[in-house]
């Protein structure tokens, strides 16, 4: 898994059937150590993740099937919402 | 799987009630590995960008589930994929990485790493990484 | 599956079920031409492939099946297995 900021939402005018109601984040990776990645993930969201939201999201087919249903496109799933964290030098 | 160091740990009160209370370690890759798991972005946080700092992700650590108690400091070998949904005890968690060993001894023979064509800059790495 | 050639070994008491004894072995991954892709794959052995040697890795399932055959191994904890210790190509 990554960690990443939720940065923003996407709604959409028109979508694939399977993924109305779902909500999709804009997600930017983000390391512990606060680096930030440079390009944004759209992730689907099943906790109810806000804005400024540090969140924990996985990747894959079997994640996806397993959290927000095998007809969902996005295989980045949002599968937990960060409370707090501890990096140690390395 | 990858080798890598916990340099960290996450705590999430919010998650998908199926990974329990499964801890979540920050891994930091050792050496460079084959992004073989195309199923996986962690993959991609694993892979050959590591050396270079960079990565498409910019993100240098991984968060996996640990069962094994693996501490700070300690190395261990991570799960990518499909397969890491064994973890926490159950066979249908949805992570994409998980803890499968701690690790007490790495070895690595360098003359064996030169033959297979491993470049200076990665033997030099992964010397400091095994010890 | 990957080519490649073993370069070394991790020991560890602390593994997940139904791995316990299992060698981990760091292979070096090789190209299908068999030129180095500068790339490690950490993989569970039970060919007792040695230093040096030239094997095939498989991955996923893959690896799973080569640990134990057959449908009751998704609680196997391990995404990649040396499948095959490799005589020659050509």
């Amino acid at each position: 898994m990554w960690m990443g900021r939720v940065v923003g939402r996407l709604w959409a005018a028109r979508q694939a059937a399977s993924l109305a109601g779902r909500k999709l984040l804009l997600v930017r990776p983000e390391t512990a150590s606060g680096a930030e990645g440079h390009r944004l993930i759209v992730a689907v969201d099943g906790l109810d993740a806000g804005p400024g939201d540090r969140v924990i999201v996985a990747h894959g087919s079997r994640v996806r099937d397993l959290t927000v249903g095998a007809e969902v496109a996005d295989q980045d799933v949002v599968i937990g919402i960060v409370d707090g964290h501890e990096l140690y030098p390395s | 799987m990858i080798l890598g160091r916990v340099v960290g740990q996450v705590w999430a009160t919010r998650r998908d009630a199926r990974l329990g209370r499964a801890k979540l370690l920050v891994v930091r890759p050792t050496g460079i590995y084959e992004p073989a798991f195309d199923e996986i972005a962690s993959g991609e946080i694993a892979s050959g960008e590591i050396a270079s700092g960079e990565t498409a992700f910019g993100a240098r650590h991984l968060v996996a589930t640990d069962d094994l108690d693996a501490g700070i400091g300690d190395q261990v070998v991570v799960c990518l994929g499909a397969p890491a949904r064994a973890s926490a005890g159950g066979n249908d968690v949805p992570v994409d990485a998980a803890v499968m060993a701690v690790v007490d001894r790495a070895e690595i023979d360098l003359h064996a790493l030169g033959a297979a064509g491993a470049g200076p800059g990665i033997r030099r790495k992964l010397t400091e990484a095994f010890g | 599956m990957i080519r490649g050639t073993v370069v070394g070994q991790v020991w560890a008491t602390r593994k997940a079920r139904g791995l316990e004894g299992r060698k981990l072995l760091v292979v070096a991954a090789r190209d299908a031409e068999g030129r180095p892709t500068g790339r490690l794959v950490v993989a569970v052995d039970v060919l007792d492939a040695g230093v040096g040697e030239d094997v095939t890795v498989a991955f996923g399932s893959g690896a799973r099946n080569v640990l134990r055959p057959g449908p009751e191994n998704r609680d196997l904890l391990c995404d990649a297995a040396v499948a095959a210790i490799v005589e020659g190509a050509g």
